[in-house]
């Protein structure tokens, strides 16, 4: 009851308003009918209203894709009240006597309907469009005019409504006074059409984020050619004979690209579709798609492109909050019609919180999915979106909020250096495992004697490295110091040195022999060899301590140096050689 | 989400995929040759367990990383 009565204020509240003059005009050009209605409102009543309703002819509204009001030029919001019932909410709102213009505009799918539905391939195609002669409100309309443009001066029949007439291109309807509201009378137009009528029945897009500074698109088509449909059979003799014998045949069509595009394909379930065109201009990229053959009416072909835009372009940040836009649709071809579209968002591993602004129109959020790809632990969060009949007019942004760590860039490489080492840890337990059967004790002996010769053969060459250079050094600076102090230290540092050093090397020397006491004489020999050395260093420190105190002129030392010096080296040489013989 | 949003890009300059490709997986092949060199010349007895954690973690944190830099490059941005 009380829906009832507020049914009736709404209507006594509408019922103000008046259509002063309409000038509507459809352009039937495309497979799309495109309906631009300039409407003089004027409120005739006494209160005061701030809303237009838009009501879209019943018959139609089931082919209705699209819907705006616009008043002065700035789009008004529009409300859906409920099908094909629109309430736009006016800029000011409106005293009796209060007049503004507005511009409605509706552009309506399928609505375009193929007469004779199948036709030969040289045939035109002729199309039939239902439509009101008036332009269908809810209030009364003083006066009105529609026209109807074609694109084509080969006009079948339209149905007759005094004041009628067709020109070259176009039928016109009135001018009509005092048309009550929700009036209707049907007329029909037959004319020729070649359009393309290309339908996506199915659109699948699917953009996937990477924070690594890249956006992968992909749209996958399911694409019908929605005109009257071949009747005979294709005839690629003629086809090729005359290019012009096949006026409603697509042959071809062109997909603009972002400009920043790049690494752009052209795809389908056998592989890269060659017969394609990639055209960069400097604010869209022009990929000229020629599917693998002809599109007759009936026929359908199905692909998919992707592309890859610098993630600059759609997503930003604040901190931690990213913001990604991008259009919920792109332009496939010209006048397109889209039936069906699911798009699906792949975020980052991790993202989490979403908010979406939409586009003003319908778009169903399905439940979110999640996918594994490349580097993924517990799969990327995927929002999926879907929408019915689209078109041109809704290549319009959605935009998606949603929170992010950048920490969670370093999981990626984290998980291939891990999977790095489970290799490289697999090989170190592996190579500790002994398959042998029996223990072969010659073999294992050889290589402990050979570990620990090689362990002998380190320190010796630490000894050379620290002890013996170091004691050269140390004479280097007494010679150019004398700085008893300086010495007294190093002297004291080396001695300390050589003792561990010679201690780690009689250690390993006499685990040489008890294990292979065949090695005895040359593990004398090299002792005897280190022997030589140590009196050879112990002579140039007491070199040195001379020349601390004076006691040697500067060119026997010099000649005492470089005689010892020698020596050293030599020594030296020998006692590799009888590490090398060990 | 009155935010002062700025565009995002990459944490590591796209251009520069190639070359970190090109170093870090020498870098990470040296090292895994030289683990490899290791494993399979050191006997039971002069193996060293810190030795080999070493060479394999440098080996492998060279590789990891340019491993991801080598998909990046190629266009598989993960």
């Amino acid at each position: 009851m009380r829906l009832w009565v507020l049914t009736v204020l709404v209507a006594v509240a509408t019922a103000q308003l008046v259509n002063r003059n309409v000038n509507r005009v459809v352009d039937l050009t495309t497979q799309i009918a495109k309906v631009t209605a300039e409407v003089e409102v004027e409120n005739s009543g006494a209160s005061v209203v701030s809303t237009y309703e838009v009501v879209v002819d019943p018959s139609a509204v089931k082919h209705l894709s699209y819907l705006s009001v616009s008043e002065h030029g700035n789009e008004l919001p529009v409300r859906k009240t409920s099908d094909g019932v629109y309430e736009a909410t006016l800029s000011s709102s409106l005293s009796n006597g209060g007049k503004t213009s507005l511009v409605v505009t509706t552009t309506f799918t399928h609505s375009l309907e193929p007469y004779p539905r199948a036709i030969n391939q040289p045939d035109n195609q002729l199309v039939r469009f239902h439509s009101n002669a008036y332009y269908y409100s809810v209030y009364s309309t003083v006066e009105q005019f529609s026209k109807f443009n074609l694109g084509s001066s080969k006009i079948e029949s339209f149905t007759p409504r005094s004041p009628s007439n067709k020109e070259s291109q176009t039928v016109k309807y009135g001018p009509y006074s005092n048309i009550l509201a929700k009036t209707s009378a049907k007329v029909t137009i037959h004319f020729e059409n070649n359009s393309p009528f290309l339908t996506v029945s199915n659109l699948k897009r699917i953009v996937e984020v990477s924070h690594w500074g890249n956006i992968a698109v992909e749209e996958h088509y399911q694409l019908s050619h929605t005109g009257a449909k071949l009747k005979s059979q294709f005839s690629r003799l003629d086809f090729q004979r005359n290019p012009i014998g096949a006026p409603t045949a697509v042959k071809s069509f062109r997909t603009v690209l972002p400009a920043s595009s790049k690494n752009v394909y052209y795809r389908d379930d056998i592989g890269n579709i060659s017969t394609s065109n990639l055209r960069e201009t400097e604010d869209a990229n022009e990929l000229e798609i020629r599917p693998r053959f002809p599109l007759f009416g009936g026929w359908q072909t199905k692909y998919y492109i992707g592309y890859s835009v610098p993630s600059y372009e759609m997503l930003s940040h604040s901190g931690q909050n990213y913001k990604l836009e991008f259009p919920f649709v792109d332009h496939s071809y010209d006048n397109l019609v889209i039936d069906d579209a699911e798009v699906r968002v792949i975020l980052p591993e991790g993202a989490s919180d979403f908010e979406i602004v939409y586009p003003n129109y319908e778009i169903t959020r399905e439940a979110d999915e999640k996918v594994k790809t490349y580097l993924d632990t517990f799969g990327r969060p995927v929002l999926v979106f879907s929408a019915k009949n689209l078109e041109e007019n809704h290549i319009k942004n959605i935009e998606i909020y949603y929170k992010f760590n950048p920490m969670m860039l370093l999981q990626e490489p984290v998980l291939v250096v891990i999977a790095f080492m489970v290799i490289f840890t697999t090989v170190i337990i592996f190579v500790r495992l002994d398959f042998s059967i029996s223990v072969d004790e010659n073999k294992e002996a050889r290589e402990r004697v050979a570990y620990l010769v090689e362990e002998l053969f380190n320190t010796s060459s630490k000894i050379k490295s620290s002890v013996s250079d170091e004691t050269v050094e140390m004479l280097a600076t007494v010679k150019a110091k004398k700085d008893p102090k300086h010495f007294k230290n190093a002297k004291k540092e080396i001695d300390g040195l050589y003792k561990t050093l010679t201690d780690e090397a009689t250690a390993v020397t006499k685990k040489i022999i008890a294990l292979s006491p065949t090695l005895a004489d040359r593990v004398a020999e090299f002792n005897r060899r280190e022997g030589e050395r140590k009196a050879l260093l112990a002579s140039i420190s007491s070199l040195a301590e001379k020349v601390l105190g004076d006691k040697v002129s500067k060119t026997t030392c010099n000649e005492q140096e470089n005689n010892l010096l020698s020596k050293l080296y030599t020594a030296q040489t020998a006692i590799e050689d009888s590490l090398a013989a060990l | 989400m009155d935010l002062d949003y700025i565009p995002h890009t990459s944490p590591i300059n796209p251009g520069l995929y190639s070359q970190l490709t090109v170093l870090l997986m020498s870098i990470g092949t040296f090292f895994m040759a030289w683990f490899f060199v290791y494993e399979v010349t050191s006997t039971k007895f002069s193996r060293q367990l810190t030795m080999e954690l070493m060479l394999s973690l440098t080996a492998a944190t060279f590789l990891g990383f340019g491993t991801l830099f080598t998909l990046l490059w190629s266009g598989i941005y993960v």
